[in-house]
């Protein structure tokens, strides 16, 4: 896989946050990105000067970029969801336990991505599809109990 | 399976009295287990919050402050996954609080998969500075990534590379964390299965090994920079041996490693003193060996 790379189109991830989460936000740290097949995942680098050395990862992935939408990761969505003023939707803590253990949750339909906020806590972005609430969870971050 | 009769002579040999109350706890399992608050995205008063609300019993581990004694193991629920604290073993705390990292430093955590110490590293670092966190095996470092991520961990270079071959390439670092590949003697109670691996030639050859990477780390440390050499081990071959080489090779100096709350007992050579074992019946935890390694400014 290639290093990540540092990334010139911060301007452009401001606005696309703006417009699906209605914050202006500025990220403290340097954006990497790795391109994918379908998107470019995005990471943020809050360290100094990183080593010459061939990176396996840098910083936090905090989410892909694909066609001019954000899918947030877990950490990403926490970031975002600091300030974003729209498209959180809340859920219980039995809802939230259950989307963490199964990775989706019935729900009513809604468009594009949300942040998915239970307590004081945003726990994940999530989309939507046949009925379901469907959180950008990986595999390896689902619960087990 | 029980331990070996060479494992048994050889333990004899080096721990003399202690020798009896080694052998009582190595082969007992786990008494307790532990977690570290993960302050990068949480705080004690939070995580006790959860606990309490997830029916789990804590108590305070004396040595660490961010630490948590728990009652059980099962312990994968959200806010496991959101990173709000990390498993860990208490006794593994020990070498990130000996090495004591600080905000905006440079700092190495040369053996870093499965990335308890490196997350732990971040968190007293406050996510400032650089933290490169190296490991060799593309496995372990998938491992690695996920603790990175899951802790919120914004400092941190993942590189993978053989220690060894880390030196020479003209990087300094304020500290470097070497937390050696070992005969992992001190997790027999966990898993009991290493008594079955352990043997004399096996601990020779991680002595030597061990002893690369030690002078390797060292040569990497800034003037008066300060290196933690560990190991969840108990052989001299694979401590106190490693430690005499970096002392006389390269002339460095041992300080001493003080925490409030923790027993220990010194190292058993004279030379490599000032180190500090850990031994089971110390804390009712695993082994650990840490020597605190500070490089002439």
């Amino acid at each position: 896989m290639d290093d990540p790379v540092e990334y010139d189109g911060a301007g452009e991830l401001y606005r696309v946050i703006e417009a699906q989460f209605g914050c202006a936000i500025t990220l403290e740290g340097r954006l990497y990105s790795r391109l994918q097949k379908k998107s470019t995942r995005l990471f943020l680098y809050a360290g100094g000067e990183p080593p010459c050395l061939r990176q396996s990862w840098i910083g936090l992935h905090i989410g892909d970029l694909s066609e001019g939408t954000i899918h947030p990761s877990i950490e990403g969505a926490q970031i975002i969801g600091e300030k974003a003023t729209k498209n959180v939707m809340r859920v219980s803590h039995e809802q939230a336990d259950a989307l963490f253990k199964e990775g989706s949750i019935e729900h009513k339909p809604f468009d594009g991505i949300v942040l998915v906020k239970s307590g004081q806590n945003i726990i994940c972005a999530a989309k939507h599809s046949n009925g379901r609430l469907v959180g950008l969870i990986p595999a390896s971050r689902k619960t087990t109990l | 399976m029980p331990p070996s009769k060479s494992f048994k002579t050889y333990h004899q040999g080096i721990l003399g009295r202690d020798y009896r109350g080694f052998m009582d706890y190595i082969q007992r399992p786990p008494a307790r287990y532990s977690v570290r608050v993960n302050t990068l995205k949480s705080s004690l008063t939070e995580v006790e919050r959860i606990l309490r609300k997830r029916r789990v019993d804590y108590g305070s581990i004396p040595w660490c402050s961010d630490g948590l004694w728990v009652s059980q193991l099962g312990l994968d629920f959200l806010e496991h996954q959101l990173g709000f604290f990390y498993i860990q073993s208490a006794d593994s705390m020990i070498p990130v609080l000996a090495l004591d990292p600080q905000p905006g430093e440079r700092v190495l955590d040369m053996c870093a998969a499965p990335g308890g110490k490196s997350t732990h590293i971040a968190q007293l670092m406050r996510n400032t500075g650089t933290l490169v966190a190296n490991d060799n095996n593309v496995r372990r470092i998938r491992a690695l990534v996920y603790s990175i991520q899951k802790s919120g961990v914004r400092n941190a270079v993942i590189t993978q590379n053989d220690g060894v071959r880390l030196s020479g390439r003209g990087m300094e670092f304020d500290r470097i964390l070497v937390d050696a590949p070992c005969s992992d003697v001190g997790t027999a109670r966990k898993n009991p299965q290493i008594f079955d691996k352990w043997d004399m030639e096996w601990v020779r050859a991680l002595s030597a090994l061990q002893k690369k990477m030690a002078s390797a780390a060292y040569g990497m440390l800034k003037p008066g920079g300060v290196m933690v050499y560990s190991t969840c081990t108990t052989t001299l071959e694979e401590n106190e041996h490693v430690v005499e080489h970096v002392l006389s090779e390269e002339g460095a100096e041992l300080a001493e490693v003080k925490l409030d709350g923790l027993n220990h007992s010194k190292g058993l050579t004279d030379k490599a003193g000032k180190s500090m074992r850990i031994m089971p019946q110390h804390n009712d935890t695993g082994c650990f060996y840490i020597a605190k390694v500070v490089k002439n400014g």
